[in-house]
């Protein structure tokens, strides 16, 4: 099929569908011959069709694809002639400059619902639960992000130029289209198949660039400012404030969202402390929002020493959500609940126990954590065990 | 040869793997789409009432047998289908299987008139207009001039 479009083989295009020469051998000429007869095609000339076999000027032509496929599915035919029609479009913003501005997107319900969540202590203290325009503002005050950002295109114009390429590339399909039921050379009918997908990227586009300003109508309060900052964000691509913290994976609106624990403290059976640093517990915005530690940890709860591991939890079913403000948030706490209260020191639970029964079982060793129990920062209260229920 | 005796060589004989043969449609197909054959060629067969002229002959040079030139299976368009077809009904003789160019395929009915016991490795060895010279010089004729 690759080679086809850059061929000088003769195709003909009817019903929707492309017509390949048939190709014969003595048994494919007995199925022909089988069909019989075969019926005038309606506003035809020459030509007369029998199933999936059609008759033009002699020649017999056999049904292949279905046109509209095959413009569906040109991109990855033909990759080299399909690949720069994004880049010959006006000047659009891009897919990720402009998924931040979308109230619909992943950053968006990040930024505004899932971080005043965990920042709501420092950013308002004892003002309660900030709002997202707080966020907003907040952050905008801290990165100095100027009134109108180079990311914020106006949407109205966007559409406007998009709709205008539109109608000259629907023009031109007319010019090219393909004379019905005659054969051409296949070769013509790229050109043809190559606006088509033209047009239909240019469709996507205005679909979803109408469903973006569509979204803007849920947040009435934001203006430009506060589209600026997200701008500033989508083009960043990272944050990190008051300890929860978020950057882009990969180029799509695709994020991994983490809080920081802080110092903590836990004891073991026989009430010695052991003071546990700093570390991430994250979640990804792709697939279930199971928690994992972001950076090399040992916990008892957590298998190795490595990076990224996930948290041990018993009910591991439970993360089978799709990407949500609630799922997001539920999966950190869950996360960092598990490192602060789920070790039981006489239970002594988890892949690793503080003060194993035996010696031989200990792949993980936390003696080097251990720290006095009249310790400053323990009796000061700035690092606190958390375990401290039993 | 017993019953017996026969059922053990047919069940011995389908053990082995036989060699694919090709269709005779098949190795004419390949001659038309590789030397681009048209309409024109059957009529030649038709004109070829008796022996090639010598104006046919290949050189000597020339007269290498040349490599096999069709696929396993032809699928071909529907004139070359019909071209093919006008061949295999004026050419009925076994020899059209050993034949590997058009010249060969001209050569191919008197051939087998002046000696239709040729045996197959000679057939696939030599050029058919070779051996054609052979069996004339044979008989101490000459082709016939155009």
């Amino acid at each position: 099929m690759i080679g086809l479009l850059d061929s000088q083989l003769r195709v003909v295009v009817h019903g929707g569908f492309l017509y390949l020469p048939l190709l014969m051998d003595p048994s494919v000429k007995g199925e022909t011959e089988l069909a019989g007869g075969a019926r005038a095609v309606p506003g035809n000339a020459g030509g007369t069709e029998r199933g999936p076999l059609l008759r033009v000027r002699g020649e017999l032509y056999v049904r292949s694809l279905k046109v509209d496929g095959l413009v569906n599915c040109l991109g990855m035919l033909q990759p080299d002639d399909a690949a720069p029609i994004p880049g010959e479009l006006p000047a659009t913003p891009s897919r990720t400059a402009f998924c931040g501005v979308s109230p619909g997107s992943k950053l968006t319900t990040l930024v505004l619902e899932v971080m005043p969540h965990f920042v709501r202590r420092r950013t308002r203290e004892g003002g309660g639960r900030p709002t997202g325009k707080d966020i907003l503002e907040e952050i905008r005050r801290r990165f100095d992000i100027p009134e109108s950002f180079p990311g914020d295109t106006g949407g109205q114009t966007v559409v406007d130029a998009l709709t205008q390429v539109r109608e000259e590339t629907r023009r031109r399909i007319e010019v090219l289209r393909p004379p019905a039921d005659e054969p051409i050379a296949a070769r013509e009918l790229k050109g043809w198949l190559l606006e088509a997908v033209r047009l239909g990227f240019l469709d996507d586009e205005l679909s979803r660039m109408k469903s973006v300003m569509a979204d803007m109508g849920r947040h009435p309060w934001m203006n430009d400012g506060h589209r600026a900052v997200l701008a500033f964000l989508c083009q960043r691509g990272a944050l990190e404030m008051d300890g929860f913290g978020f950057y882009r994976h990969g180029s799509a609106d695709e994020f991994i969202v983490y809080v920081h624990t802080g110092d903590y403290a836990l004891q073991d059976f026989y009430g010695r402390v052991y003071r546990f640093p700093d570390c991430r517990v994250a979640v990804t915005t792709w697939g279930p929002p199971r928690p994992f530690v972001l950076d090399r940890y040992r916990h008892p709860f957590l298998e190795s020493d490595g990076r990224g591991q996930p948290i041990c939890f018993q009910d591991s079913g439970r993360w089978n959500g799709e990407f949500s403000a609630g799922a997001v948030i539920g999966g950190i706490e869950g996360g960092i609940n598990a490192l602060f209260h789920g070790y039981d020191r006489r239970r002594r639970n988890g892949y690793h126990s503080l003060d194993p029964l035996t010696p031989y079982e200990r792949t993980i060793r936390f003696e080097d954590l251990r720290i006095d129990r009249d310790h400053p920062d323990i009796r000061s209260g700035r690092v606190e065990i958390k375990n401290l229920f039993r | 040869m017993g019953l017996t005796d026969q059922i053990k060589r047919e069940r011995a004989g389908k053990k082995f793997r036989r060699p694919f043969v090709p269709s005779l449609f098949t190795i004419v197909a390949g001659i038309v789409q590789r030397y681009g054959l048209d309409q024109n060629f059957p009529r030649k067969l038709d004109n070829l009432a008796g022996l090639p002229t010598t104006s046919l002959f290949p050189t000597k040079e020339s007269l290498f047998k040349p490599p096999r030139a069709h696929a396993l299976f032809a699928l071909v368009t529907e004139r070359e289908y019909r071209i093919a077809e006008a061949i295999l009904q004026r050419i009925r003789n076994p020899y059209l299987q050993f034949a590997r160019s058009p010249d060969e395929i001209l050569a191919c009915n008197p051939l087998f008139t002046l000696n239709p016991s040729l045996d197959a490795e000679r057939l696939l060895n030599h050029h058919f207009m070779y051996l054609l010279t052979q069996e004339l010089q044979r008989r101490g004729t000459q082709p016939p001039t155009a």
